[in-house]
């Protein structure tokens, strides 16, 4: 990887080397293609917001960049390196938690889980693992709750935990869809205060929503996809009418066009 | 001699009893071990299945005179990793193809068995289990096999909590949760094969999930709760031993029947309060 390999990001205003590049990333899911040549690149210390209409690609987007589906063709490098030799350093909070309800874990080991990595094959968590945990647990406001299991908690509550998860594990690039959808004002704002603390804190982070005005306040980018990018720089130049339209009006569009062909 | 030497001392006077009480205690520990992964990743049919389909591995192994367990461990492995594949292949469709590939096998072992006239194997000892006839190399075996598989459970326990619990979490971190999901089929496939001695392939599955279920009546985390079950099947597989002894029933549907009764006590008991 070399500076020279600047994609997109539509010369970004800031200096910072960016943390996460994405160039012509195209993913199929089953016969379909639903990313056709994705290029952005992500800055660290920034909130970037990723909004577009349902079956944009913005889910088959994160579970590309986090390793769950392979891509087609393009490259993705985190931090100068492929998706492979980064496990670990970045974390996933999914729109719905597909998690086995059936097996009894509390909000400790649940946590402590994030911690694999760094404990290693054939270990028991020392001190430093704890000591993550607890500050984990702290900063989403659920330390109280380290005994409860997951499943007793609230849908916000839950979330909160995923995050803490991502805290406790290090991560350099936290990728999160559609998670503050259906959650309690409480664990939205915590999770907001988490974010802005993590941007504070140099990481890169990834926020799909429905809810442009959350967009609006929180993201410093914003990446608007459906399929490939309709525009990708600073919130406040990419969140404006016409974009708005052409992101929107495209798939209605490509849908008519679909609706014809069946 | 008071009541206790003679119900509970008694018995082990003869050497087979001892035989039978140490491959009972290690099937009763083991097997709910499993059993908890078992329970919560809803693989209680695969278990079935899979204790069904090493009889072809079992009789082959009766064939050529060779220790049974070199034929079933074996067997049991190789269709574990199978089936770990046909469900991640077929999809929607995964019980019918894993209960055609393994009602077909069993079939087959029912068949070759029939070719072992001559021999001393009884298709009855097969299904329902017969302790009290394992040899001093079957004890050994058993152990050491236990053994291997309580060391790889300790030694990946979190690894492997990790990917039942949550798999695409587990891979975004970096787990290989394939693999370990086939380790843990192929360690199932072992405990399986160990407990068949005990309670034969029909009863299997009652020792395997019936105390981990009833575990998780009792108690609310994973590790405790694979302690839990191994004391119930413990006890279940020990006093089913004792009642197959005093009152001359077939061991296996004893300890069974021990297990069950047990969970449906701890059902009532908690529906009572």
């Amino acid at each position: 990887m070399s500076e020279s390999s600047q994609p997109a990001g539509d010369g970004n205003a800031t200096d910072a080397e960016p943390s996460l590049i994405v160039e012509g990333l195209v993913v199929d899911r089953g016969e379909i293609q639903v990313l056709n040549g994705v290029t952005f690149s992500a800055q660290s210390g920034h909130i970037m917001g990723v909004i577009g209409p349902n079956g944009a690609g913005k889910s088959t987007l994160f579970n590309t960049l986090t390793g769950l589906i392979p891509a087609r063709e393009g490259r993705v490098f985190i931090n100068g390196k492929s998706i492979a030799e980064s496990r670990g350093s970045v974390a996933f909070v999914p729109q719905r938690q597909n998690i086995n309800w059936e097996l009894p874990m509390t909000v400790w080991d649940m946590v402590m889980l994030g911690r694999t990595r760094q404990i290693g094959w054939f270990r028991r968590p020392g001190r430093a693992d704890r000591d993550a945990v607890e500050d984990a647990l702290n900063q989403v406001w659920m330390w109280d709750k380290r005994s409860v299991l997951i499943s007793e908690l609230s849908g916000g509550q839950q979330q909160r935990i995923f995050v803490a998860r991502a805290l406790a594990q290090g991560v350099d690039v936290l990728i999160l869809d559609e998670a503050f959808r259906g959650v309690d004002f409480t664990s939205q704002e915590v999770m907001t205060l988490v974010l802005q603390e993590m941007r504070e804190a140099g990481k890169t982070i990834l926020l799909a929503s429905h809810n442009i005005n959350y967009i609006r306040r929180l993201a410093d980018d914003c990446l608007c996809l459906n399929r490939s990018v309709v525009a990708c720089g600073p919130t406040a130049e990419v969140l404006v009418p016409d974009v708005m339209e052409e992101l929107y009006r495209s798939v209605d569009i490509y849908r008519a066009y679909e609706s014809e062909q069946n | 001699m008071d009541v206790i030497s003679d119900v509970l001392v008694a018995p082990f006077q003869y050497g087979f009893m001892v035989r039978a009480l140490i491959v009972s205690l290690l099937v009763g520990i083991m097997c709910p071990m499993l059993g908890a992964y078992v329970v919560t990743k809803g693989l209680g049919f695969m278990g079935d299945a899979l204790s069904h389909a090493v009889l072809p591995g079992m009789v082959a192994a009766f064939l050529i005179g060779i220790n049974p367990f070199l034929g079933a461990i074996p067997m049991g492995i190789a269709v574990a990793l199978l089936s770990g594949y046909l469900i991640k292949r077929a999809g929607v469709s995964a019980d019918t193809s894993v209960g055609i590939l393994f009602a077909g096998l069993f079939a087959l072992g029912v068949v070759m068995l029939s070719f072992t006239r001559g021999l001393r194997v009884s298709l009855e000892d097969i299904l329902l289990g017969q302790v009290l006839g394992v040899t001093t190399r079957d004890v050994v075996v058993t152990a050491v096999m236990a053994g291997a598989v309580l060391a790889v459970l300790y030694l990946l326990h979190k690894e492997f909590v990790f990917a039942s619990f949550d798999p695409a979490g587990a891979s975004v971190i970096g787990l290989p949760t394939q693999a370990l999901d086939y380790l843990l089929l192929a360690l199932l496939a072992v405990v399986i094969v160990l407990a068949i001695q005990a309670v034969g392939i029909v009863l299997v599955l009652a020792m395997l999930i019936t105390p981990a279920a009833t575990s998780f009546l009792l108690v609310r985390n994973f590790p405790k709760a694979m302690f839990t079950g191994s004391l119930l099947g413990v006890i279940s597989a020990v006093a089913g031993l004792y009642l197959s002894y005093h009152y001359n029933l077939p061991s296996g549907p004893s300890m069974a029947l021990l297990a069950t009764v047990i969970f449906a006590v701890v059902v009532a008991v908690k529906k009572a309060r």
